[in-house]
């Protein structure tokens, strides 16, 4: 199979995917108690709660709103908000561009450190590799609420960063991206930081792993340096368990955001996503859900094709 | 006792230093632009469809009403509405209108506006939200305009709040939305992805920009037409910025750094001594407005078919018993547990901070746990065996179930700790905002612990609370007929006192009501937390109020000196 | 080198199960007067361990004095009415830290390590199956376990809540938290040992072992499990401390531990705010035990590594 077919397959594989994904949320909605017209019942009559539901369609049969809904899809309406009273397809896009800039730099940042870290950590016994798996483990056991926090604090005590929001208004162009640029990093490293003792902690476990094995011990003793057998033998073969969790990550940023983007005030998916669960906003949340679900794709992905080229036999069939 | 309310009631947390003058003495500077915070997006920008705080807060910068009530007096002041009289039998209300006003975009304000405005609410297309509030006893308002500075507003019945319903009432442009409402689409007029210069009214702001997201940006609005006592045009600030800021973290932050300069919810308890310490160093000041009007209220489920089949209705169901339970609380220790002591102990719904209604000589119950426990023996309640909890005759044991929101945690853990001392065993159980509401809606609760947001300081604009029918009255919502003689005797005393204009008199008609709603206690309350607020250094002439929105209700007051930029 | 870490564990776990008898206080012993209250300094005399007792100086501020001119006995075999000494300080409701640190391990931490252990050994099937048979097996397994990823699950439990009684016995809650964790968790596991095991599968001693006539099931735990420890292990550091943190948020949603269970994570959740986290960060103890907890499996679970590369370039 070529790499080309393999992304096509997978491409359509994850629209598929997306459809599933918010129809089993619509779905799953419907199973908790209450719905749309729950957070202002007490101020309202039966009749009058009873009309708001018959305004946003709630008394229809399950399936009547569902093919309504699928209907929809093919004119790329994802249905309206009952929070916002807007379609539910430009809140999404408005969002999720947000969130995926985030997410973006998050995990190139976090590969950025993780990775190198991991291998360094990996094959080396010394004090300070050491040091570094440490603290690897206490970032990862340091709650997101928690960290993110202490960055905004840190963040509004020095004034070097701002202590929240994507970009302080009333800029264009040049200016504009330097604001995008100052407001990132706080964000940023509130997301990245797990991510990248993840990537640490399994390039480390990968390296020490892949160090172990004969074919590295034969280059070594065919008389390569040390670094040469690390980075050409060692390290590719590490890479297996790392570029898998690529989906994983993606699915913990998805998760993760929502924490990240309450305490910084990043307008992204996820507290969209979030407002939209509690008000039982369905479409919404089946729309957010499908979001979720393309990105996932994506990544997954592009990790797959990055590991294709690395090791062809992926593309195999396998039986 | 008596001497003991009016020391807590008129007792106040030493001001801290740097309180800012109301009315101060030198000129106002003119210019800036002022951040503040918003929790929510704004769901809609048309008020008669909308009813959230994002919404109102818009609504008030941009739009203006007949008449507006004073957030720190309480008390209605002229607006639009330059002066009125009142016919005789307080039904018909002339209202004269101010001369030379116009809309934001130029377009000259007139009557025809205002009888435009009451058509588009009670057309049925639009299902505003306000319709519903614009009615006495079923029969809604109705308007004439004879000419084009006088609005006629005549009331199907009397009315005891009297104008003051017309707060709510934002005039919209006929020019504007009149297309709108005669093809029935008002409902989908002027939502957030209308073009901000589509969005013209007579407030003090105009909308210049939308981020979703992000923040709301607002200009001055060059055609607005009050005027300060000097005869300066207001408002002060050249423009206005509401961030949208979803936590009480991030915006307690965003003061620290200078990023916000006001937040529109006063701080919590544990946030003053925060704020504090930012006081001291210069970056804020902390103002306390008064008393809240909303205490947390603790209520039983009154439907007598929900304990029908239960054999602890018999005591549970009693006065007797939830007057133990309010002798059981020590309120003193209440507040200081959970407001960390900048609480006022009340015994009622209406609190110190609504200043015409409260009443300093409602009957309490004093903290006595010996006579809770009389109380709760005289229902047959005693311990008749090994565990600290009491037991009825037959065996059933006093125990209850309460449902609380996660945030109203330690209010409940005080409140089952009073009870457990004198023998009652409480299950406090947390539940998610949705779940809880519909488990209250259905009745299908035993005891919930909640937080309920009043509208206005009358209590008859609060007649869903009171009446039985109402879909407010928490305890047993919306019945057909009263399920008890004193429920129909309140029913009848709010309504006497919707319907009367003499002041006094509905004074006098609501201490009935508050002494029988103290007697049967179908709702506990507690203590009710000061209201503190922290505004930035650069912010002047803010003047705090109780009711929502608490600072932000008077922009076009507010200024900012010059020399101190946002940073 | 792996005694330390277990001698630490064991004292953790030891603490854990013998709590009710260690804690200085109750788990709902409450102080009124010591709303975060600081962390007292112990000093020792001819009597034992002591401390000097706090004061209540500015409620609103929670502030306090230490009175240097009295004593108070350590609290362990207290009496009642004694003034208070916190070691850990106190909670906003006055409560000790300490003891609530203490009383909680057990359903905290248990829920925790169950959970871990649960979603490790799911997700280590699942994805040595998916990994070693491809196909079908391969693509069901991503399949779902995406979903499980993207789905917003908190419908499911608010719905699984609204079908339970509104009172909940402890282990109830335990046995449903557990099972929602393990739900949750296994898909993160799984894609790991997946990936791991297709590059495995290659190798020679597997091929060599299918060759034999090895039956699937010992292919996959003699041949294919031990390579995937390492990231198990990650993944156990991972999960420890996201599960503690999870029962704080399903708390939220109404299925947390019954109220009187000290919980790591609602200590946690109401500690990460601003004031707290400034004015008495010693309310953020429990972080520092799940960091500990996490430390010592991390370092118990570490395989021996066999640097081939350090030992070939030692002997030159």
């Amino acid at each position: 199979m070529t790499l080309a077919r393999f992304v096509v397959r997978r491409a359509a594989g994850g629209l598929v995917f997306a459809l599933v994904v918010a129809s089993l949320t619509l779905l799953v909605a419907r199973l908790a108690p209450g719905d749309a017209t729950t957070g202002e019942a007490i101020a309202m009559t039966v009749e009058q709660r009873a009309a708001l539901r018959a305004d946003l369609g709630l008394d229809q049969p399950l399936l009547t709103q569902y093919g309504r809904w699928l209907v929809g899809l093919t004119r790329f309406d994802l249905g309206r908000s009952s929070l916002f009273k807007r379609p539910v397809a430009d809140l999404v896009g408005e969002r999720a561009l947000n969130t995926a800039l985030l997410a973006v730099v998050a995990l190139v940042v976090a590969s950025l450190v993780g990775i190198p870290l991991g291998r360094y950590t990996g094959a080396s016994h010394a004090m300070l590799a050491r040091a570094v798996g440490a603290a690897s483990v206490a970032v990862l056991s340091l709650p997101p609420l928690l960290s993110a926090l202490l960055l905004v604090l840190v963040a509004a005590h020095t004034g070097w960063l701002p202590a929240g929001g994507m970009t302080s208004g009333g800029l264009s162009g040049a200016a504009w991206l330097a604001d995008l640029a100052w407001h990132l990093p706080v964000p940023v490293l509130a997301l990245a930081l797990p991510l990248a003792a993840t990537l640490e902690r399994v390039q480390s476990r990968a390296m020490a792993e892949a160090i172990g094995r004969p074919f590295v011990e034969a280059s070594r003793a065919r008389g390569l340096t040390r670094e040469r057998t690390l980075r050409v033998h060692a390290w590719p073969a590490s890479l297996a368990p790392v570029l898998g969790i690529y989906g994983v990550l993606v699915g913990a940023i998805f998760s993760g955001s929502f924490v990240v983007e309450v305490v910084t005030s990043w307008p992204g998916l996820g507290r969209l996503l979030f407002d939209a669960l509690l008000a039982r906003d369905v479409w919404l949340v089946a729309g957010c859900g499908a979001a979720g679900a393309v990105s996932l794709a994506v990544a997954t992905t592009m990790a797959d094709v990055v590991h294709a080229t690395l090791d062809p036999r992926l593309l195999e069939r396998r039986g | 006792m008596l001497g003991l309310t009016a020391l807590f009631w008129s007792t106040r947390q030493p001001a801290p230093s740097g309180r800012l003058e109301q009315g101060a003495q030198a000129p106002l500077p003119r210019g800036g632009t002022l951040v503040a915070s918003l929790r929510t997006e704004p769901r809609s920008f048309n008020r008669l469809v909308s009813r959230d705080v994002a919404t109102e807060i818009v609504t008030l910068l941009t739009q203006a009403r007949l008449v507006r009530v004073n957030r720190a007096t309480q008390q209605v002041e002229p607006w639009l509405a330059e002066t009125w009289t009142t016919s005789p039998d307080g039904q018909v209300f002339t209202l004269t209108l101010r001369e030379g006003l116009q809309w934001s975009d130029g377009t000259p304000f007139t009557s025809a506006d205002v009888a435009f405005t009451f058509k588009a609410i009670f057309d049925p297309t639009t299902k505003s939200v306000l319709a519903s509030g614009l009615e006495v006893d079923g029969q809604p308002l109705t308007t004439a305009t004879p000419d084009a500075r006088t609005v006629v507003v005549t009331y199907p019945r009397p009315f005891g709040p009297g104008i003051r319903l017309l707060d709510n009432v934002v005039i919209l442009p006929k020019h504007k939305l009149e297309a709108a409402v005669a093809s029935g689409t008002l409902s989908d007029a002027w939502t957030p992805t209308t073009p901000p210069a589509d969005i013209v009214g007579m407030g003090p702001f105009v909308l210049t920009r939308y981020e979703p997201g992000q923040r709301l940006t607002f200009a001055r609005n060059p055609r607005y037409w009050r005027r300060d006592a000097a005869g300066q045009a207001l408002p002060y600030l050249d423009g206005l910025v509401l961030a949208i800021v979803p936590n009480a973290d991030a915006e307690l932050l965003g003061l620290q750094s200078g990023q916000i300069d006001m937040t529109q919810q006063q701080l919590r308890a544990e946030d003053i001594a925060t704020a504090r310490d930012l006081e001291r160093k210069g970056l804020v000041t902390v103002q306390e407005a008064g008393v809240t009007l909303d205490p947390d209220v603790f209520f039983f489920n009154l439907r007598p078919a929900a304990w029908a089949k239960d054999p602890r209705g018999t005591w549970l169901l009693t006065d007797a018993f939830r007057q133990a339970i309010s002798h059981a609380v020590d309120r003193e220790a209440y507040a200081n547990t959970v407001y960390l002591g900048a609480a006022v102990p009340v015994h009622g719904p209406i609190t110190p901070g609504n200043k015409d209604w409260f009443w300093p000589d409602l009957p309490r119950y004093p903290f006595d746990q010996a006579k809770a426990r009389a109380l709760l023996a005289g229902l047959g309640l005693t311990n008749r065996d090994a565990d600290p909890w009491l037991e009825d005759a037959a065996g059933t044991e006093a125990r209850f179930t309460l449902l609380a929101f996660r945030s109203l945690d330690r209010g409940a853990q005080v409140l089952k700790e009073s009870l457990e001392a004198v023998g009652v065993a409480v299950d406090v159980v947390t539940l998610e905002t949705g779940a809880l509401i519909e488990r209250m809606v259905t009745g299908s609760f035993e005891t919930i612990f909640f937080n309920y947001v009043s509208s206005d300081t009358d209590p008859a604009m609060q007649r869903d609370l009171w009446l039985s029918s109402g879909s407010g009255h928490i305890w047993n919502i919306s019945q057909p007929t009263p399920a008890t003689p004193w429920e129909a005797q309140i029913d009848d005393l709010i309504t006497r006192q919707a319907a009367s204009i003499d002041q006094a008199e509905r004074v006098r008609l609501f201490r009935e009501v508050q002494r029988i709603f103290s007697e049967h206690l179908p709702a506990l309350y507690f203590a009710a937390p000061r209201v503190y607020l922290a505004v930035s250094t650069r912010v002047r002439n803010a003047t705090p109020g109780v009711s929502r929105p608490q600072l932000i209700w008077s922009a076009d007051t507010l200024a900012v000196t010059p020399d101190a930029a946002p940073r | 080198m792996t005694r330390r870490p277990v001698l630490l564990l064991a004292v953790l776990v030891l603490v854990a199960l013998g709590a009710p008898l260690v804690a200085p206080y109750g788990p709902a012993e409450r102080f009124r007067d010591h709303q975060h209250a600081p962390p007292m300094r112990v000093h020792v005399d001819a009597g034992g361990l002591y401390a000097h007792p706090l004061t209540l100086v500015d409620r609103l501020e929670q502030r306090f004095d230490a009175d240097a001119t009295r004593r108070v006995r350590l609290p362990w075999g207290a009496r009642a009415g004694a003034e208070p000494v916190f070691l850990l300080g106190a909670d906003a409701l006055g409560r000790d830290v300490l003891s609530r640190l203490l009383h909680g391990a057990r359903a905290s931490l248990g829920l925790a390590l169950v959970a871990t252990a649960g979603t490790l050994l799911l997700g280590a099937l699942l994805g040595l199956w998916a990994g070693y048979a491809g196909g079908l097996a391969e693509r069901g397994v991503t399949t779902v376990g995406d979903l499980l990823l993207v789905l917003p699950l908190i419908y499911v439990v608010v719905a699984l809540r609204a079908a339970l009684p509104l009172v909940l016995p402890l282990g109830t809650v335990v046995v449903a938290l557990a099972i929602i964790f393990v739900l949750l968790g296994w898909p993160r596991v799984a894609r790991g040992v997946r990936a791991i095991v297709r590059e495995e599968a290659e190798r020679d001693h597997v091929v060599a072992a299918i060759a034999l006539g090895a039956s699937r099931w010992r292919v996959m735990t003699r041949h294919l499990l031990p390579a995937c420890l390492g990231y198990l292990a990650v993944q156990a550091a991972l999960l420890v401390p996201m599960f503690v943190l999870a029962e704080a948020t399903l708390s939220y949603l109404g299925l947390g531990f019954p109220d009187g269970v000290p919980s790591w994570g609602t200590a946690l959740s109401d500690a990460a705010n601003v004031a707290a986290t400034t004015r008495a960060p010693w309310t953020l103890a429990p972080a520092a035990a799940v960091f500990l907890v996490v430390l010592a499996t991390n370092v118990l679970l570490e395989p021996s590594r066999h640097d081939a590369v350090a030992d070939a370039s030692r002997s030159g």
